[in-house]
């Protein structure tokens, strides 16, 4: 039975985002609004703060904002946290997404998925796509690492420099530094060790290189034409069925003929996702609502049934 | 670095900054403190070896 009202997708932020006084924030969220109104989705951004959760009986009953929410109606979505300003909330956010599937909730992106998907060095160690090759990489943690000099020795890793150094988690407007000596790359780690973020050593490639972000619903590419369909749209559908989600963003470089895979998003509105591609992210989520809730009802309706 | 060892594992209790994990040529690998783990002898053996 079709319910009445659209879906509710509720959008936990950390308190450091959804406070933000920004007007570009502002700016997006509506643009968010408003493309999920389009696609029939009431979406609503909340905090974890906003989210009780008891236990009644045999019933686990969850509200926001004083309001009981229903597994049947509403869903709920997390960005990824991996931002060193956003740790104190981080687990907060985690252990209400894990809660809220216990309770019977869909999630976008299940807990464990972005605890295990976060980082990039995690899809950079699972997959092996044969042709397309897997950037080498070193994940280093970095804190005393002015003490810990001997952490990291480049040529254990195959590496030669010039190399690059990037937060093992990606964000939108990262940069990316180089190396191009031993010296230069301590002083680099230094400066990143003073706040403690986690890095990836890499190959720098060149600014040559193209980067290439195939954007896969339910684990098919979407988006690919001509050869590089004919090259990326395998590895892509790999990766994405590993993982198992209504959406996921599969990245690739390529130098002249060669490919990598270079990381794995499936968390999060990505911040410079135009408005089309943040329509087709949505559509996925409601898809996959969908689909949860008439699995929800098939069950419900056999256990009736049984009961009949 | 605490490490608990027998005559055939080790037991790593350290820091998380004790471990650089990554990926080369030979596929995944950890090191510990500048040492290699080997982790298809670890699969494969149920223990955790070190590649000197």
């Amino acid at each position: 039975m079709p319910t009445a009202s659209p879906p509710v997708l509720f959008w936990l932020r950390s308190e450091r985002d959804c406070t933000a006084v920004a007007a570009a924030d502002h700016a997006r969220v509506a643009g968010l609004t408003a493309a999920a109104a389009d696609l029939g989705l009431d979406l609503r951004t909340a905090t974890v703060d906003d989210v009780v959760v008891t236990q009644v009986g045999e019933a686990a009953i969850v509200r926001v904002r004083g309001d009981r929410v229903d597994p049947r109606d509403t869903f709920f979505h997390a960005d990824s946290l991996g931002r060193p300003a956003q740790a104190p909330d981080t687990w907060r956010v985690l252990s209400t997404i894990g809660i809220l599937e216990a309770a019977g909730f869909m999630v976008t992106v299940p807990a464990v998925h972005s605890i295990t998907w976060t980082d990039t060095i995690v899809s950079l160690l699972r997959f092996d796509l044969g042709e397309v090759r897997t950037l080498p990489s070193a994940r280093l943690c970095t804190r005393e690492i002015e003490v810990h000099r001997d952490r990291l020795r480049v040529a254990d890793w195959g590496l030669e420099f010039p190399v690059a150094v990037r937060p093992a988690v990606r964000r939108p407007g990262d940069r990316v530094f180089i190396a191009e000596s031993e010296r230069r790359l301590t002083t680099l780690l230094q400066l990143v060790g003073a706040s403690e973020l986690t890095v990836l050593v890499q190959p720098w490639l060149g600014e040559h290189v193209v980067e290439h972000v195939v954007v896969c619903i339910d684990g098919e590419p979407t988006g690919l034409e001509g050869a590089l369909a004919e090259r990326l749209s395998g590895p892509a559908s790999s990766v994405a069925t590993a993982l198992g989600l209504a959406y996921v963003r599969v990245g690739f470089v390529q130098d002249a003929d060669r490919f990598w895979l270079s990381h794995v998003d499936c968390t999060g509105f990505a911040p410079d996702l135009d408005a089309d591609a943040v329509r087709v992210q949505l559509a996925a989520y409601r898809e996959a609502f969908h689909r949860f809730r008439a699995a929800g009802d098939a069950v419900s309706a056999s256990a009736h049934g049984g009961e009949a | 670095m605490t490490a608990m060892r027998d005559s055939d594992s080790v037991l790593y209790w350290i820091s998380v900054d004790g471990v650089v994990v990554g990926r080369n040529a030979g596929g995944p690998a950890v090191h510990v403190r500048g040492e290699r783990l080997d982790p298809t002898a670890s699969a494969r053996r149920g223990e955790v070896n070190r590649d000197r």
